[in-house]
């Protein structure tokens, strides 16, 4: 992959008004510490170009394509954490515990690259479901095996799928994944 | 007003806190137990969270706490995921009820 001059100066600018960003919180936007900040900033923002652009894992963006899809992951992904920590809550005090655990594989459609990490990270934090590894398919312990987890796995891969504009054509081919009981 | 709903974040917070703590002592094996730990308690922190952004006394500060959040939940999934694939690689087989 060869650099280009602008996708360089794009990627050092995004990284310059985040870090001075982070910088302005951590200080609670105190004038003094701006001086302090700055060439803590800058190097911030050099250093994480260059690895950018040197490491070979990351050489697809991570920077979402689509922001209108972005929202709706975000969006997504809230209701269901709030979901996930309700129903977490409310098995932990009954009684018996309404435990069905199980721990099966989930044929992951989306390429390889930074999406999956993605995906394995947001599994965690849905309701009932918990990644457990990560190598090319994605292992998945489920608190309910009767719930119907699956259809939510495969609502949030999509939504990951459309920010990162993956199209359906370039996923893995799954030939059947409905026999999962 | 504003100070009723925060009271009323922060408690919720708490009680979603309390229960990741029950889930985290009643529950079977490892895998189960970070079930309880990491959904109850990003949540109780969102709410905690959000109950003390309404009565930050700058928008630095609002911005500070949510940071606060987000990387508590990228700390959570990422260390979830190292424990319960620790427990894989070493032969915990889960608990199947």
């Amino acid at each position: 992959m060869t650099v280009t001059l602008p996708a360089f100066v794009t990627a050092l600018t995004q990284r310059l008004l985040l870090f001075a960003l982070l910088w302005w919180l951590l200080t609670d936007g105190q004038h003094e510490a701006a001086l302090f900040g700055a060439p803590f900033v800058l190097s911030a923002a050099v250093l994480s170009t260059v690895t950018r652009f040197r490491g070979q894992v990351l050489s697809a963006s991570l920077w979402p394509a689509r922001p209108l899809a972005l929202m709706r992951l975000i969006g997504f992904f809230l209701w269901h954490s709030l979901r996930g920590g309700l129903d977490v809550t409310l098995r932990a005090f009954r009684r018996p515990l309404p435990l069905k655990p199980d721990l099966i594989d989930y044929p992951l459609r989306l390429p390889p690259g930074p999406t999956p990490i993605l995906m394995a990270s947001l599994v965690s934090l849905m309701p009932g479901t918990l990644a457990v590894i990560c190598e090319g398919r994605l292992r998945v312990h489920v608190l309910d095996r009767h719930s119907d987890w699956y259809r939510d796995l495969e609502r949030l891969e999509q939504r990951i799928g459309d920010v990162y504009h993956i199209d359906r054509a370039q996923w893995n081919d799954v030939p059947n994944h409905s026999d999962h009981n | 007003m504003l100070a009723s709903l925060s009271v009323v974040l922060l408690l919720a917070g708490a009680a979603f806190f309390l229960g990741g703590s029950v889930g985290m002592l009643r529950f079977p094996d490892v895998y189960t137990r970070l079930h309880a730990l990491t959904k109850a308690d990003n949540l109780g922190l969102g709410l905690v969270v959000l109950g003390l952004m309404l009565q930050a006394e700058s928008l630095a500060a609002v911005g500070k706490l949510f940071v606060i959040w987000l990387l508590l939940l990228a700390a959570s999934a990422t260390a979830s995921q190292l424990v319960a694939s620790w427990a894989q690689e070493n032969g915990f087989a889960p608990w199947r009820g």
